[in-house]
C-alpha cells in the first residue's frame, strides 16, 4: 500500500482516506454494482464488530465517516478531530481488512441499495446523466450505472463479493491518504500497525481497462415532468493528460462559471434555463465534456441550438486573449480557495498518487495553469469542440418533433 | 452522477451546481476549537453590528452580511418577495451591470452569493486575501446600491419560475411544500421561500423597491468578517465601504406563532414514481426556547442524521425500507417544525409510516438507555467544532449566534448545555414536542399502488 500524507498544523482536524483503484468500470457486466455493494458491506460487520457497533463507534468519534464509489475508485474516509486519529485509523482498518460479509446482512443491504437505485430513477437530473453515459459509451463498462442493475444486485451471493474483493482490493493499487494535523513520528508506526498486514490480490485489476469509443447521436426519453432535462456530450481527455489545463480553461469559458458563455447567453440574457453548466469528467484513459441544462419543453430546440453555437464558436475561433487570461486567473483563485480543508487536501493527495504516481504541489499546478498558451488552447479547441460526434440526451415531456434537426 | 455514497448526505439540495472540473473538492474545513472563537464585536455609528475574527493560516477572507429579513416578512399574497429582492442584489447595481459583477468576482476565482431564507437573508463574498478590497467593494455595492432594473427584474422572475418548474419535478420538494402548508396554516412560514407561481406573478417592481427600502438598512445588518485580515484592516474597510450608508428606521416585526396541527391530516399527491416520498410531522420549537438542547439530544437519538439513530436502525438497517431516513427540528425565530422524511418503494409505504410512528411513540413512552444518551452527547459535543471548521461555515454560525441573540459564549457553553441534558429531560421533551396522533402526513407517489391507509 502506498501512503501519502500532508501536515496542516494550523488545523485541528485530520482526514484519512483509503482509496482502492477499482470502481464500476472494473466490473464484468454480470458483476454490475459489485464495487458499490462492497462499499456498503464494509460497514456491516467485521470479525470483532457488529454492524450496530460500527454505526455507534462512528457516531462516538464525533466526526464524519463515509465512503463513495466512482467509476474508477472506491474510497473510505474518516474526518475527525486530531486527538481521535488513532481510534479512527483502527476502525477504518478493521472495516477495510476484516469485514465479514454476513449473508443476512447482504440480503438486507440489497433492499437498501435497490431503494437507492429507485431514488436515481425518480431524480431527473441524475437520471438524464445516467442515460447520457449509457448513450455515449454504449456497452463499455464506463457507461454502466455505478449502482448496477436491479437484476445483478438481486443475484449477488457472498462468494461473488469475496472473489471480487480478492481480485480487486490489491494493496499495490491502494493508496492511504492522510491530511490535517498529525505528528509524523507517531503516524508512521500507527499506519504500519493498522494497515501493514493487508491481503494481496492475485491480479492487477486496473490492467483490464481499455479506453472507450464515444458515440454521438440523439436519445430522447419521454417522461411526465415539468421540465426537459438535457445532456450534451463531447469527447474529452484523460485525467493526467498534458492538455488538461487548456481544456479546463475552455470549459471555464464555455460553462464552468457564472460569467461563462452558456450561463450568460442562455440563463442571464435569454432566461431559457434556470440550471445550466458544463463539466469535465477525466478517467485514467479517456474523458468527456458534458453540458447539462433544464428548460421548458418548448425551448428545447433553442437551448440545444445555442449550446451547439457556443461549442462551434470555441472550436472555430478558440477564445479571446482576455477571456483566456481571466479563465486562468479564475482557475488559480478557485484552486487556492478549494484547498482550505483537510478533506479536500486528502482527496488531492490520493488522486495525484493514483493519476501521476507522485505528489503535484500547488505551485506546480499554478505554474502549469500559467503556462497554458493561446496556441495550445486554439489547438485543443479545434480538436474537441466539434459537433460531428456530439451526443444529445433528453428526458421529459418531449414532443415527437423535438430535436428533429439534430437527429 | 460521478460517484455515489454509502450514507445519504443530509441537506442535499438542488442548488445551482457550477462544476468547474478542476475543483472537485466540495468540502471545506479547518476546525477551530470552540474556546478560541472570540471575535471582536462592535456597532458602527450608522448601526451595523460588526463581528471580526482573525484567522491567518490560509490567505482567505470571508465577508458575510446577514440581513434581518426573510420570507417570513413577505406579504401573504406576495410570497417570494424577500427572495426576489435577494436574487436581484447581484443582478446589477447603479455602477455595475449584472455581467460586470459576475465577471469581476469570477476573474479572481472568488464567489459572491445572496440568498433568502425564512428568518433572514445572507449576502457574502469569499476571496483571496489579495482581493479583499474587491470583495468589500462588490458586497457593499450589492447591498447599498442595487439597481433593480425592470429588465433584470423580469428576467430573474422568469428564472425563478424555471426554478419552480424544476422543483416540481423533485418529489422531495413537492412533499415539503405541501407539508409546510398543512403545518403553518395561516402563518408566514407557510409558503416556500421562493414563493409560488401565483404569488410571484403578483409581485411588481415597486414591491421590490418598497421591500428593499423598508428592510435593508444598516441597523438590519450583521457583518461578519473572518480570515486572513487584521482587526484594524477589517474595521477600516468596513468604515470605507459601509460608513456612508444612511441610517434607517427599525423594521416592524410580526412574531405570530403558528397554530398547532389539531388532528391527523393526510395529503396524498399523485406522481408517476417508483418510490413514495413521505414527510410526517407537526409544529416544532423556537431557536431561543430553553428546551432547545434537550430537544437536540432527543432528536439525535430519534433520527437526526446519526448512523445509529433509532429510525436509521429500524427503517433502514432492520427492515431495509429506505436508503436514508432523517428527523428534523427546524428551530427558528418563531416556532418552526418537526418532521421525518424518507423515500421507500411504493409497496412498502404503509409499513414505513407505521415504522416511523412506532419510533415516535416509543421514545415518548420509555426513557432512552444510558448508552444512547452518552453516545448522543459524545457525538454532539465531539462534532461541535467540525460544524464551523471553514471560514464560510464559521461566518454563518457566528452571524446566526448574533441574530438569535445566543451570546458569544455560545461556543464555550454549547458542550455544557448538551452535557446537562438527562434521560428525564429527553423523555419529557419527547412527550411535550412529539405527537404520534396529531400530525400532518404527506405522501407523493403512485397512490393507486401505495394504498395508503388514512
Amino acid at each position: 500500500m502506498r501512503v501519502v500524507t500532508e501536515r496542516m498544523p494550523t488545523l485541528k482536524s485530520v482526514t484519512v482516506g483509503v482509496w482502492v483503484n477499482a470502481g464500476s468500470r472494473d466490473e464484468q457486466s454480470s458483476q454490475a454494482g459489485y464495487s458499490h455493494f462492497i462499499e456498503h458491506m464494509l460497514f456491516k460487520g467485521t470479525s470483532k464488530r457488529s454492524s450496530a457497533d460500527i454505526s455507534r463507534e462512528i457516531d462516538a468519534l464525533g466526526g464524519e465517516m463515509n465512503a463513495f464509489t466512482s467509476r474508477e475508485t472506491t474510497t473510505y474516509y474518516v474526518k475527525v478531530l486530531d486527538q481521535q486519529l488513532q481510534r479512527a485509523l483502527e476502525l477504518l482498518s478493521d472495516l477495510f481488512l476484516h469485514s465479514r460479509f454476513a449473508p443476512r446482512e447482504i440480503e438486507k443491504e440489497k433492499q437498501v441499495i435497490l431503494e437507492e437505485v429507485r431514488m436515481v430513477r425518480d431524480d431527473p437530473e441524475d437520471l438524464v446523466q445516467e442515460l447520457h453515459s449509457g448513450q455515449v459509451l454504449r456497452r463499455h463498462p464506463l457507461g454502466r450505472p455505478i449502482l448496477g442493475q436491479e437484476k445483478t444486485i438481486r443475484e449477488i451471493r457472498r462468494i461473488d463479493l469475496l472473489r471480487y474483493v480478492e481480485t480487486h482490493y490489491d494493496p499495490r493499487q491502494t493508496v492511504i491518504s492522510i491530511a490535517g494535523n498529525f505528528d509524523q513520528a507517531h503516524l508512521d508506526p500507527m499506519v504500519a500497525r493498522y494497515f501493514g498486514k493487508g491481503r494481496w490480490a492475485k491480479t492487477n485489476p486496473a490492467n483490464g481497462r481499455h479506453p472507450p469509443d464515444l458515440h454521438g447521436g440523439v436519445l430522447l426519453k419521454k417522461k411526465r415532468l415539468e421540465q426537459v432535462h438535457l445532456c450534451l456530450g463531447l469527447n474529452g481527455i484523460a485525467a493526467g493528460h498534458e492538455d488538461r489545463y487548456a481544456l479546463y480553461a475552455l470549459n471555464t469559458v464555455l460553462g464552468g462559471s457564472v460569467s461563462s458563455r452558456l450561463f450568460q447567453e442562455i440563463r442571464e440574457k435569454r432566461g431559457l434555463a434556470y440550471s445550466i453548466y458544463s463539466f469535465l469528467s477525466g478517467y485514467s484513459d479517456s474523458g468527456m465534456i458534458t453540458v447539462y441544462a433544464a428548460t421548458r419543453p418548448k425551448e428545447v430546440d433553442r437551448v440545444v441550438d445555442l449550446v451547439c453555437r457556443e461549442i462551434r464558436r470555441i472550436g472555430d475561433k478558440g477564445v479571446e486573449r482576455k477571456e483566456l487570461e481571466q479563465a486562468k486567473t479564475q482557475m488559480k483563485g478557485s484552486l487556492m480557495l478549494s484547498l482550505e480543508s483537510s478533506h479536500s487536501r486528502m482527496s488531492k493527495l490520493a488522486k495525484d498518487e493514483l493519476t501521476h504516481g507522485r505528489h503535484v504541489s500547488l505551485e506546480d499546478m499554478l505554474d502549469q495553469i500559467d503556462r497554458v498558451g493561446e496556441e495550445q488552447v486554439l489547438h485543443v479547441g479545434r480538436q474537441f469542440f466539434k459537433l460531428d460526434s456530439l451526443a444529445i440526451t433528453g428526458l421529459g415531456p418531449l414532443s415527437s418533433r423535438s430535436l428533429q434537426a439534430s437527429r | 452522477m460521478s460517484s455515489t455514497r454509502r450514507w445519504p448526505v443530509p441537506g442535499r439540495q438542488a442548488i445551482l451546481a457550477l462544476v468547474m472540473g478542476l475543483c472537485v473538492f466540495l468540502l471545506r474545513s479547518g476546525p477551530t476549537v470552540a474556546a478560541e472563537i472570540a471575535p471582536t464585536k462592535f456597532v458602527t455609528a450608522n448601526g451595523i453590528t460588526v463581528l471580526i475574527l482573525e484567522q491567518h493560516f490560509l490567505p482567505i477572507v470571508e465577508i458575510h452580511a446577514l440581513i434581518k429579513t426573510g420570507s417570513s416578512q413577505d406579504p401573504p399574497d406576495k410570497a417570494g418577495l424577500a427572495n426576489l429582492v435577494a436574487s436581484l442584489l447581484d443582478e446589477g447595481t447603479t455602477s455595475r451591470t449584472s455581467k460586470q459583477l459576475a465577471e469581476q468576482i469570477d476573474f479572481v476565482g472568488g464567489s459572491l452569493e445572496a440568498k433568502a431564507s425564512e428568518d433572514f437573508t445572507t449576502a457574502s463574498a469569499r476571496v483571496l486575501k489579495k482581493d479583499i478590497d474587491l470583495g468589500f467593494t462588490l458586497l457593499a455595492d450589492m447591498l447599498q446600491r442595487p439597481a433593480f432594473h425592470k429588465q433584470e427584474f423580469e428576467r430573474v422572475r422568469t428564472q425563478l419560475l424555471g426554478e419552480m418548474a424544476s422543483d416540481n419535478d423533485d418529489p422531495g420538494h413537492i412533499a415539503m411544500k405541501a407539508f409546510n402548508q398543512l403545518v403553518f396554516h395561516g402563518h408566514s412560514y407557510r409558503w416556500p421561500v421562493n414563493g409560488t407561481e401565483e404569488t410571484l406573478h403578483k409581485i411588481t417592481l415597486a414591491d421590490v423597491q418598497g421591500f428593499y427600502g423598508r428592510e435593508y438598512s444598516p441597523s438590519q445588518i450583521i457583518l461578519t468578517i473572518i480570515g486572513d485580515v487584521t482587526l484594524e484592516q477589517a474595521t477600516a474597510l468596513t468604515q470605507t465601504h459601509f460608513g456612508s450608508w444612511k441610517k434607517g428606521a427599525a423594521a416592524v416585526r410580526n412574531m405570530k406563532h403558528p397554530l398547532p396541527v389539531e388532528r391527523k391530516t393526510v395529503q396524498l399527491i399523485e406522481k408517476d414514481l417508483t418510490q413514495s416520498t413521505i414527510v410526517l410531522g407537526h409544529a416544532g420549537i423556537q431557536r431561543t426556547h430553553p428546551d432547545f438542547y434537550s430537544v437536540t439530544v432527543m432528536n439525535y437519538i430519534l433520527g437526526a442524521g446519526g448512523f445509529s439513530s433509532r429510525l436509521m436502525d429500524s427503517i433502514r438497517d432492520k427492515q431495509g425500507l429506505a436508503y436514508g431516513i432523517t428527523s428534523h427540528f427546524d428551530a427558528r425565530l418563531m416556532p418552526g417544525s418537526f418532521w421525518v422524511n424518507l423515500q421507500t418503494k411504493t409497496e412498502t409505504t404503509n409499513q414505513a409510516i407505521v415504522g416511523v410512528l412506532s419510533e415516535i411513540k416509543s421514545i415518548r413512552d420509555a426513557p432512552v438507555s444510558d448508552q444512547e444518551l452518552a453516545e448522543a452527547k459524545s457525538f454532539l459535543i465531539g462534532s461541535f467544532p467540525l460544524r464551523f471548521d471553514s471560514t464560510a461555515k464559521l461566518a454563518n454560525v457566528l452571524a446566526q449566534v448574533e441574530f438569535y441573540g445566543l451570546g458569544l459564549e455560545y461556543f464555550s457553553d454549547y458542550p455544557k448545555w448538551i452535557d446537562r441534558v438527562t434521560k428525564e429531560d429527553v423523555q419529557r421533551v419527547a412527550k411535550q414536542y412529539l405527537d404520534p396522533k396529531r400530525y400532518a402526513l404527506v405522501v407523493v407517489g403512485n397512490l393507486a399502488k401505495a394504498k395508503i391507509k388514512r
